[in-house]
């Protein structure tokens, strides 16, 4: 049965074999390799290519990239930021948290570009911290430029950044550039920690960046959308192609246990679909994983938000089996039995280093170890097969170092349990006070910490958001909306 | 046996002073029964008159005996050897004693005497039957009347003795003390053995007009002898007029007495049906004449009579006369039989012609002949003389025969029961004006018979407006205009009714008011020819699960909006062979009342309970399917499809998972609901082998990805370097030289190094410098840590 047809012929590298052992033995998605444990899934990889086309050529995108625990939200995103780092565009991943938002005072909001801007990567940093990088790429074109051409660097500089002047805290930003080219220039380390401090949004008051750095503006609660538009921007002028990204765990949100909390961070998402929608961002494309319950919960979910469920709505085309892939809403489907038998001997290639000769385990043993941990925990172990693989590359990993064991002597021994959830995303409801019509909200609802006494709901309703802008849409139904006016009178059990 | 007690009353009779010693003038030898046996029992008297007579009846006696006994024993080897013969030769030459002797005989042998061809007709009296309306005197007045037999030359029919009801004028009457009680009248009572005293209270009682009631049984029981006596002789020819005037005496007789005496109703009451019977025999019967207040032992013999006449024909037996074999059976008298008596009598006409077609023919050979019996009263008449057998096959004994009918029976009245109950709770309800409800409980056989206007109007209505297998729409107004009180009142309980009605009449409706709420009057519905029998008109559990999820379908499908031909469409197409052949119409006809209703609510018949067996997470993705056939899924029917997903055990968060899967491209079907528990896995190969090539497009279009852009010359455009084939220019080709030339660097040697070459960011040029390793070889030269630059010597060589 085993096809070979779709891994390389060329032997895999050990850093990424063992790069992608140890990320999938740890249950999370590795940042190399991604290629090879792809399975299947090509429309959804060409759409998301064609995204990153769309922001090379100066355009922009957002995707809401839909699936289960465990149905390769991540491995996605992670697959993607790669593809867009080999085609020169700056990448950066943030996973959303109670205390990382898209809108929401306490810092929250800044604490979500914070994690931005340090997971800025590029094809030769694909680990993060590409933001001096962007900002000396830029400078040094800049310098080449002036050499170039007989200017001086600072008109040059002064002249490329002067296109950011318009945008939101775009003057700003580039006088922070300039300052910190003059730093260089002066051997001031210090003034150029605070430039790169002041880009990452790490000043918390107005009067210390003026003292440092001269500028009136900080990147707070408020700025980081725009922010994120200057990055891209800069990205751009710094040579790269555009900025992708990628936000993971939306469903935080969805958890927020506060409703105007999380509607405001709602309104800072349809401010991000606006923009990606209208192509205003220019080089900037938003990739956000999301699980359906966030989509299409009427009460909680972003179906509970009109305007939203407006901009999200699905090609009315794409019925009687035909897709669209088009659409801002890019579903991936959990994972067959067939998926997972592909992405067994995958597993088993990239132990064998590439090399079908050094196999340990026969195809029977992929079906018997499919059919155990079938019966242990039913169709589970393929829909959300994070557990499953991690169990099998342990087993592959035993044999390995033993090779006198027999697999079938280990095959009893292998526990699987049932995932549920994202273990990080459990706790994040609570960290906000709830108001009482929360305590209404869906079935998904955990404990809500409504004891917190220094949570008035005035707090929620000053809240900044991710974009700062003012969204008329107002949502359909709320969570406090009357479930039992459901128009079922007669549809009792 | 009479004998002894008659002797015994005999002897009284002396003994109270009965003047005549000579006895009763009978027959020549048959003055035995006068004679006291035994002189010992009359007591001494006074007088010696008594005494003399005593003696005189003693010597009498002994010589008598003597005579007998030595006869007797004669006659005894006689008879042992040839009895008649003997008999008939000492009757020829002593017919005294040859009448003892016969006497004798009885007793001892029994009646061989009796010819047992001999009939009543034979039997003499015709000179001593006084006629009614007839009177005859004695003892010095005249009684009138008639219907006696007056003289003293008449024996029993049986010739055993005198005529019990023979007045004999000869005998002493005392008219001055008559006893009217008769109380001392013995069982047998005869003229002959009443007193003076009772003879006078008889022959008053006669001549009153015998009506009064309280004298003596007996009295009454010797008139009595008489006129069975006559009718005996007499027969039972229409045309002789005397018979029906003794018939009418005995009926008023019957009147009187038949309150008082038991006995005395028992056996006028067999006299009239013995001649009934007769009469019967010699007539056509007919089969209809059933009276239910009479509750024979027996089957009634005009039953017999006709059903074995249709036996000895090999005619079969018409529906009639198997319904008047049931005339003693429980089935035929079961309220429901009673209180619905036409409609029982129908129902089982046609029940019975279900079962038996033209009729029972009953195989008559093996079967006994009818026999007509009939015990007289009197002690003069022997019932072998009456007994008669008629040439005609008797069934009354037939447990088998009638058990099958009696099944038939009891079918009907099972089916009347709730017509019974109905008539019972409204005893004023006129058969021809029945109700929706009365004409609902009508078994099907009767609709057309017993329904009236109302169903031969719906009949009509129906047949005009439902064509084929197209459902009609109608309103519950329209379909009640036969039966406007109901329509004034329509609740569930009058639409249940409708609905079982218009099941018996082959016709069924949707939405099932029998599943549902309270109708209006306004509410339509739909209305299918439906094939099944009324037993098993009601939906079947598959069926009841296809409508429950229709109803559901169409939940979500209006969620957003009317219901539109598509969401029909794909509704239609998922309960395809949902449901068997049988309830096609139905299912047809509740998709019809779906599409016409144009809905926009929860329908009230809705019962997502009836989709027992169904797996529910089948049936939420099939109602995704609905609601994203027109292409997209609007927020109110996702609250739809939660509260559907929550009541049938779904949760929002397998409902929101299922509903995040593409619409599958081929519709499922509701019967396609996947079986639980599949132990085995089984891989599908061509899947297997599609996900390979799909793996390997993907494969080809990251490597495309990654390659397309690889132009050297592209990226120095893009990042503005001087153009250089290897994509560097000298002075970062240079610091790639040097560094190459360690494995790791510090920071600060390399920021020399740099800038000893012109370089203002170090960092940059590495980037730089990466850039181009990563296109010529895969990986990046140097590796930038947090502390220092590290060589990768994988990529090293080759860039070099």
């Amino acid at each position: 049965m085993t096809n070979h047809e779709s891994f390389p012929d060329e032997p895999i590298r050990p850093r990424d074999r063992d790069a992608v052992i140890q990320a999938v033995r740890a249950g999370v998605v590795p940042r190399v390799g991604l290629r090879l444990l792809q399975v299947g899934r090509v429309h959804e990889v060409s759409a998301l290519v064609r995204d990153v086309e769309r922001i090379g050529d100066g355009g922009s995108t957002v995707r809401f990239v839909t699936a289960d625990y465990g149905g390769g939200k991540t491995f996605t995103l992670e697959q993607i930021a790669s593809l867009a780092r080999d085609r020169r565009l700056v990448t950066s991943r943030v996973d959303l948290t109670g205390k990382r938002r898209l809108a929401g005072g306490d810092g929250h909001t800044r604490s979500t570009f914070r994690e931005l801007t340090a997971n800025l990567a590029t094809r030769t940093q694909p680990n993060g911290g590409a933001l001096s990088t962007l900002v000396e790429r830029f400078i040094s074109n800049c310098l080449d430029a002036a050499q170039q051409h007989g200017r001086t660097p600072d008109e040059v500089i002064a002249g490329r950044l002067a296109g950011l002047a318009d945008m939101p805290y775009g003057y700003d930003f580039a006088a922070v550039i300039r300052a910190y080219w003059r730093a260089h220039e002066h051997d001031d380390d210090q003034r150029c920690a605070d430039a790169l401090r002041w880009l990452r949004g790490e000043f918390d008051s107005k009067g210390e960046a003026r003292t440092a750095l001269g500028v009136r503006s900080i990147i707070d609660d408020n700025a980081v959308y725009p922010a994120l538009k200057l990055l891209s921007q800069l990205a751009r002028l710094a040579g790269y192609r555009g900025l992708l990204v990628c936000v993971d765990e939306l469903v935080s949100l969805y958890r927020l246990a506060n409703t105007h909390a999380r509607k405001t961070n709602y309104e800072a998402l349809l401010n991000i679909v606006n923009d990606g929608l209208q192509g205003t961002a220019v080089g900037l494309g938003m990739i956000l994983a999301i699980t359906p319950e966030m989509l299409y919960d009427t009460r909680r979910g972003m179906f509970s938000y009109a305007a939203l469920h407006q901009r999200l709505a699905e090609n009315s085309f794409a019925a009687h089996g035909l897709a669209d892939y088009s659409g801002p809403v890019l579903r991936l489907n959990s994972l067959s039995a067939e998926e997972l038998f592909v992405l067994l001997t995958k597993l088993r290639h990239i132990v064998a280093h590439g090399d079908p000769n050094r196999y340990l385990v026969p195809d029977e043993a992929l079906h018997a170890f499919m059919q155990h941990c079938r019966n242990q925990i039913g169709d589970s172990y393929f829909k959300t097969p994070r557990l499953t693989i991690k169990a099998f590359v342990d087993l592959l990993m035993t044999l390995e170092q033993h090779p006198h064991i027999v697999w079938t002597d280990l095959l009893a021994h292998v526990t699987v349990t049932p995932e549920y959830a994202a273990p990080d995303t459990i706790d994040l409801v609570g960290t906000d006070p709830a108001t009482p019509s929360d305590s209404a909200d869906g079935d998904h609802t955990p404990p809500l910490n409504t004891d917190n006494p220094h949570a008035p709901a005035a707090v929620a309703a000053t809240q900044p958001t991710f974009g700062g802008s003012d969204i008329n849409d107002a949502p359909v139904r709320g969570s406090d909306d009357d479930p039992s006016d459901d128009g079922l009178d007669g549809f009792r059990l | 046996m009479p004998l002894p007690f008659e002797c015994y009353r005999a002897s009284r009779e002396t003994r109270a002073g009965d003047s005549t010693l000579r006895p009763p003038a009978c027959p020549p030898g048959r003055r035995w029964s006068a004679v006291p046996r035994r002189g010992r029992e009359v007591l001494p008297s006074a007088t010696g008159r008594l005494r003399c007579k005593n003696v005189w009846l003693h010597a009498r006696r002994r010589t008598l005996l003597v005579w007998s006994g030595v006869v007797a024993l004669a006659v005894l080897l006689l008879a042992r050897f040839e009895l008649s013969g003997g008999v008939a030769l000492l009757a020829s030459v002593c017919p005294d004693v040859s009448a003892v002797l016969e006497r004798f005989m009885i007793r001892v042998l029994g009646d061989v005497s009796d010819d047992p061809a001999a009939t009543v007709d034979d039997v003499p009296g015709e000179s001593c039957w006084v006629p009614p309306g007839g009177s005859f005197p004695i003892a010095g007045r005249v009684i009138r009347g008639g219907f006696v037999y007056f003289g003293s030359a008449l024996c029993s029919v049986d010739g055993r003795s005198v005529e019990p009801s023979l007045i004999d004028p000869s005998r002493r009457v005392d008219w001055d003390r008559p006893d009217r009680s008769g109380s001392t009248l013995g069982y047998w009572p005869s003229y002959l053995k009443m007193t003076a005293a009772q003879r006078a209270g008889f022959l008053i009682w006669l001549g009153e007009g015998r009506r009064d009631p309280d004298v003596g049984i007996g009295f009454m029981f010797v008139f009595f002898y008489g006129l069975e006596r006559r009718l005996a002789q007499l027969g039972v020819d229409h045309r002789v007029p005397e018979i029906d005037k003794i018939l009418d005496e005995v009926g008023a007789l019957l009147d009187v007495y038949g309150p008082l005496s038991r006995s005395f109703r028992t056996y006028a009451e067999s006299l009239l049906r013995r001649v009934d019977a007769v009469r019967l025999v010699e007539s056509d019967v007919d089969a209809t004449a059933w009276d239910p207040t009479q509750s024979p032992k027996s089957l009634p013999l005009e039953v017999v009579i006709g059903v074995g006449r249709l036996i000895a024909a090999a005619a079969p037996l018409p529906p009639a006369w198997a319904l008047r074999l049931l005339d003693r059976s429980a089935a035929r008298r079961a309220m429901p039989a009673l209180r619905c008596r036409d409609e029982f009598e129908a129902l089982f006409a046609n029940k019975y012609r279900e079962a038996f077609g033209d009729g029972l023919i009953i195989d008559g050979r093996g079967l006994p002949e009818v026999r007509l019996t009939y015990r007289p009263a009197s002690a003069g008449l022997s019932a072998r003389r009456f007994d008669r057998r008629v040439a005609v096959p008797d069934v009354s004994d037939q447990v088998g025969l009638a058990a099958q009918l009696e099944q038939v029976g009891f079918g009907c009245v099972d089916l009347l029961q709730p017509l019974s109950s109905y008539i019972g709770r409204h005893p004023d309800e006129q058969p021809g004006d029945r109700g929706l409800e009365a004409t609902a409980l009508l078994p099907i056989p009767l609709l057309g018979s017993h329904g009236g206007r109302a169903i031969t109007g719906m009949r009509g209505w129906l047949h005009e407006n439902v064509h084929g297998d197209a459902p009609a729409i109608a309103s519950y107004d329209v379909l009640l205009q036969w039966w406007p009180s109901d329509r004034e009142r329509l609740s569930k309980r009058t639409a249940t009714f409708l609905a079982n009605l218009l099941g018996k009449l082959g016709f069924g409706i949707e939405p099932d008011p029998r599943s549902g709420r309270s109708p209006t009057p306004e509410d339509v519905l739909a209305l299918f020819h439906q094939e099944t029998s009324y037993e098993t008109s009601s939906p079947t559990a598959a069926c009841r699960a296809a409508i429950a999820y229709a109803d559901l379908a169409v939940l979500v499908a209006i969620a957003d909006g009317p219901l539109h031909d598509g969401e029909h469409a794909l509704i239609v197409k998922q309960l395809a062979r949902s449901v068997d052949a049988v309830d096609v119409g139905r299912l047809k006809a509740h998709l019809a009342w779906l599409a016409h209703q144009r809905v926009t609510k929860a329908s009230p018949f809705t019962r997502p309970g009836d989709l027992v067996g169904i797996d529910p997470h089948h049936v939420v993705r099939l109602l995704i399917d609905v609601a994203c056939v027109d292409g997209a899924v609007t927020p109110a029917e996702v609250t739809r499809l939660t509260t559907i997903g929550k009541r049938l055990g779904v949760g929002d968060g397998d409902v929101f998972t299922m509903l995040h899967r593409n619409p599958t491209h081929d519709a499922l079907r509701l019967c396609d609901s996947p079986p639980d528990n599949v132990e085995t896995l089984a891989l599908d190969e061509a899947i297997v082998e599609r996900l390979h090539n799909d793996t390997a497009a993907v494969a080809a279009i990251l490597w495309t990805a990654a390659d397309d852009t690889d132009d050297p010359a592209a990226v120095v455009r893009t990042i503005e370097v001087p153009s250089d084939p290897a994509g560097l220019d000298g002075r970062h080709r240079e610091l790639a030289r040097q560094i190459t030339t360690r494995t790791m660097w510090d920071p600060a040697e390399l920021e020399a190094v740099a800038s000893g070459l012109g370089i203002a960011f170090v960092i940059d040029a590495i980037e730089r410098i990466n850039d181009v390793a990563v296109d010529r070889c895969g990986d990046v030269l140097v590796v930038i840590d947090d502390d220092s630059f590290t060589l990768n010597p994988s990529t090293c060589e080759a860039f070099q």
